[in-house]
């Protein structure tokens, strides 16, 4: 396990991660998450860029402040997952699914297939996938306006 | 600064949030414009330009020349994905620029967005469903029909008399009315004998309708059957003549739906679709007309609720599809699981988790219900009241029209014909309302036949000008660099002479690009720089069906068609004699077997047919490859999926095969490599060790630690049995 006492991270004037292992010379590294859609701050692996693990840090809290940050920050980097605030509308071609959303006040667009795989419910937060394999998520299905929510209501379960 | 080379867009900030960026390579130099900002990157000072790809979106870096770890990469920007295939074409350049100092247009081809409207392509597309021209599309369908006109004309023409002979009834039935039931002074043997003659009338009519009706069915199924024909058989050959690379986006199952399932939609709407628009829109127009000279005021009261019932309809028929698909995926899902729990039944009850996979199965079980109780409740609902909206006309009629009877102003016979009319005008009605759908289904369809017909063979990179390709001295690979994707290259810097008749082993892990390479070899791709040549001369300048009958290959799976044991064989040599077949099956040990089967050389394989085992399937490829008596021979992983006993009988006739011939061959069992003149072995996309197997186990890289680990496990394999 990895732990503020025998990993320290920092940031390079390239603005990559780099982390000081049981005293080891820093050298770039990423942060990847065993379960990045339920416990994305818990049991997070540290690795190399060559995907060699160093360790697993249990849990990002046992951080604290500025190294905590930086550890989040590129967790937040490297799974991108844009939140949509709004569906203008949702159109189906032979199960090719065109969506037309608002993303930080910014209209977008994407193609989503495979509905059954590629919308996700968490309780009430929902994931789409499209078929870039890019992520988009509500946080909250209750919070967003009625008309998207009617929207996306028949392909939810 | 005016740049006139191809702007390819990013849309990451550093920060992960959205903006407008792009970026583009020219003199020599990489421009990033970001939010307005610029910034220069010179290519004499990058050692690589690099894709890394994330989860849901991607970064960009400059590896700088003397420079080593990647904490040294200068980052160039952040990405979502959708830009991802675009930046993997602008690194191929770049690299290109730097391994060679040419400069290469940035190909734009394997992006699946619209340049018109931003939305992406459907799956394996390559054309935008929106903004494709239809009617162009149309045209060039129709055209296919011209050859069959004159059965088209008579399809047509059966169908509107069979119809025609149908909507005399109303007017018949009015005849009876008027003419003989509500006739005063009309005697009852008269009155009798002419409803009689009517009734023989509409007997008649009808069965001269039915024979229209088959005549008319008759000629729509030779045009359909013509026209599904011709589609599927240019769909086909197109196919045949596209390369790999173009197809590789495309699953299997997505090519095999062009050809049969795309074609048969496209001929049902020519045949069936398209004729009975016509037939529909004349006979609405023909029933409005007989109704306005019966009576215009009622038939304004009948078509007023029309275009809203159009919608209606319309509506109805889209809240349902999407309701009834949802109830559809849901059940799929239910199927799925239940599969699983039965499937991995053993599982399920080792691990004593049969009231979770009950209560699993329960969840989806209760949702399933509560989806169908909640459509039902719709249809049940809505439908009545739907139809109820678009029959409101004959209420009105009745009520209006009954009205006029009273007064005199039309008959009763004339009311009865306008109702019995009215019937007649709710099929075009309804039919029309399920144009849109049919529309959109056809459409597509079209744009992905025509999509694949469309689709540019293979460019010349170097003009095939060649017609011999037999060689006498040596292959050599120069700089080879390849990738299925833009941003992901499979193979780097690969340099490589093999002299004729040399066998050359080709070692390294899963995935490092031992396979790639032989792709390359057999050209089922092009390299994407460097050369491959053949005694100097590019393989690209080769007719490429010239060249690929000098090279055969033996796959770990060998796939025979449908068809017998000697046609299987024959398939390397279509114009093989009996003899030089036998021959062939007999120095792939192959013929012994083959003679023990009832049917001998006639046994039919393939689906639905004998079953051979892995190593008789073997020999029968090796039988094949003896025929084709190539120059080049490919051996991927031929005795791998062997028991020890029919791998000795494949290692004899593959001795055989091999001698004489330059032999490229994978095998992950590097005993079976053991007579190879030299060993290849290939890391991460390129070639980390050359030599034979002592001198490679003495060098103690990273061939003695795949030989040391294949000993582990053999001895472990032994200690355990």
């Amino acid at each position: 396990m990895l732990t503020e006492s025998n990993c320290i991270f920092k940031k390079n004037e390239n603005g990559f991660l780099l982390a000081e292992i049981d005293g080891k010379q820093a050298s770039r590294v990423k942060i990847v998450c065993t379960q990045p859609l339920t416990r994305p701050y818990e049991y997070v692996s540290v690795m190399s860029m060559d995907d060699e693990e160093y360790g697993i840090i249990e849990n990002v809290s046992d951080f604290d402040g500025e190294q905590r940050r930086l550890i989040e920050e590129d967790i937040r980097q490297r799974y991108f997952c844009p939140v949509i605030s709004e569906i203008s509308s949702i159109k189906d071609k032979m199960g090719n699914f065109y969506f037309d959303v608002v993303i930080n006040g910014r209209k977008k667009n994407f193609l989503v297939r495979d509905l059954t795989k590629n919308i996700r419910q968490y309780s009430n937060s929902i994931m789409i996938i499209d078929t870039d394999g890019n992520r988009y998520m509500i946080d909250d299905i209750n919070a967003v306006p009625k008309k998207s929510r009617r929207k996306l209501q028949p392909y939810l379960y | 600064m005016e740049h006139t080379c191809t702007k390819i867009p990013f849309d990451l900030d550093s920060n992960s949030d959205y903006c407008d960026g792009y970026i583009m390579f020219e003199n020599r130099i990489l421009f990033v414009y970001e939010n307005g900002a610029e910034a220069q990157y010179p290519a004499d000072e990058m050692a690589e330009l690099i894709i890394r790809s994330d989860v849901g979106c991607g970064s960009l870096e400059i590896r700088p020349k003397n420079s080593e770890g990647s904490e040294n990469n200068i980052p160039v920007c952040r990405f979502t994905m959708t830009c991802i295939d675009a930046l993997g074409e602008l690194c191929k350049s770049v690299n290109h620029f730097i391994d060679t100092g040419e400069e290469t247009e940035v190909s734009l081809e394997q992006t699946r967005i619209c340049p018109k409207c931003g939305r992406h392509y459907m799956g394996g597309m390559n054309k935008c469903i929106f903004c494709t021209k239809k009617t162009g599309l149309y045209k060039r369908i129709f055209k296919l029909a011209v050859p069959y006109t004159k059965y088209i004309v008579l399809s047509g023409v059966m169908v509107l008399l069979a119809n025609a002979a149908s909507a005399l009834n109303p007017v018949l039935n009015a005849k009876i009315l008027d003419g003989f039931l509500y006739a005063p002074n009309l005697e009852i043997s008269a009155a009798i004998k002419g409803i009689l003659s009517i009734a023989a009338i509409m007997i008649t009519a009808s069965l001269i309708g039915q024979i229209f009706t088959v005549i008319g069915r008759r000629s729509a199924s030779i045009v359909s059957a013509g026209i599904s024909h011709s589609l599927r058989t240019m769909v086909y050959e197109k196919l045949q003549r596209i390369s790999l690379k173009k197809l590789q986006n495309r699953t299997g199952g997505d090519l095999m739906g062009r050809v049969t399932d795309d074609t048969e939609e496209v001929k049902d709407f020519i045949s069936e679709d398209a004729m009975r628009a016509l037939y529909q829109g004349l006979l609405f127009l023909v029933i409005v007309v007989i109704l306005c000279t019966i009576s215009p005021m009622l038939t304004i009261l009948v078509l007023l609720p029309v275009p809203v019932g159009l919608y209606i309809f319309y509506m109805f028929r889209v809240t349902v599809h999407i309701r009834y698909m949802k109830q559809w995926r849901c059940e799929r899902q239910g199927k799925s699981v239940l599969r699983d729990i039965v499937e991995g039944i053993r599982v399920v009850k080792l691990f004593g988790a049969e009231q979770r996979e009950i209560s699993k199965y329960d969840k989806i079980s209760l949702r399933l219900a509560k989806i169908g109780i909640s459509n039902e409740r719709l249809w049940a609902l809505t439908f009545p009241y739907v139809t109820f909206f678009i029959g409101i006309g004959e209420f009105l009629v009745i009520f209006f029209g009954g009205k006029m009877a009273i007064n005199g102003d039309i008959t009763a016979g004339q009311l009865l014909q306008f109702t019995l009319y009215l019937a007649y005008l709710y099929g075009p009605i309804d039919w029309f309302s399920r144009l849109p759908q049919k529309l959109g289904r056809v459409n597509t369809s079209i744009i992905k036949i025509f999509e694949i017909l469309d689709e540019t063979e293979e460019a010349e990179l170097v003009p095939a000008t060649l017609t011999n390709a037999s060689f006498n001295d040596k292959i050599e690979f120069k700089n080879v660099r390849f990738g299925y994707t833009a941003y992901e290259p499979v193979l780097k810097d690969i340099n490589l002479t093999v002299n004729k008749g040399e066998m050359i082993g080709l070692v390294g892990h899963s995935g490092a690009g031992k396979s790639t390479m032989i792709n390359l070899i057999m050209r089922l791709y092009d390299v994407d720089a460097g050369q491959i040549t053949i005694d100097g001369d590019d393989i690209r300048a080769f007719e490429p069906e010239e060249y690929r009958s000098k090279v055969a290959v033996v796959f770990q799976q060998t796939f025979l068609f449908a068809g017998s044991i000697y046609d299987n064989i024959a398939y390397a040599k279509p114009n093989a004699e009996a003899d030089e077949i036998i021959r062939a099956a007999k120095i792939a040990n192959a013929h012994d077997f083959i003679m023990k089967l009832p049917d001998g050389y006639n046994t039919q394989v393939g689906e639905n047919a004998h079953t051979l085992s892995g190593g008789e399937k073997q020999r029968i490829a090796i039988a094949r490859a003896v025929l084709r008596d190539p120059e080049i021979l490919i051996l991927d992983e031929a005795t791998s999926a062997l028991d020890t006993q029919t791998e000795s009988l494949i290692q004899e006739a593959m001795s055989r095969l091999v001698k004489g011939r330059t032999t490229f061959a994978i095998a992950h069992r590097l005993s079976t490599l053991k007579d190879a003149d030299r060993l290849v072995v290939i890391e991460k996309g390129r070639i980390a060790e050359v030599g034979s197997h002592s001198e490679l186990v003495k060098r103690g890289g990273i061939y003695a630690s795949l030989v040391a680990a294949q000993k582990q496990t053999a001895k472990l394999r032994k200690s355990e049995k």
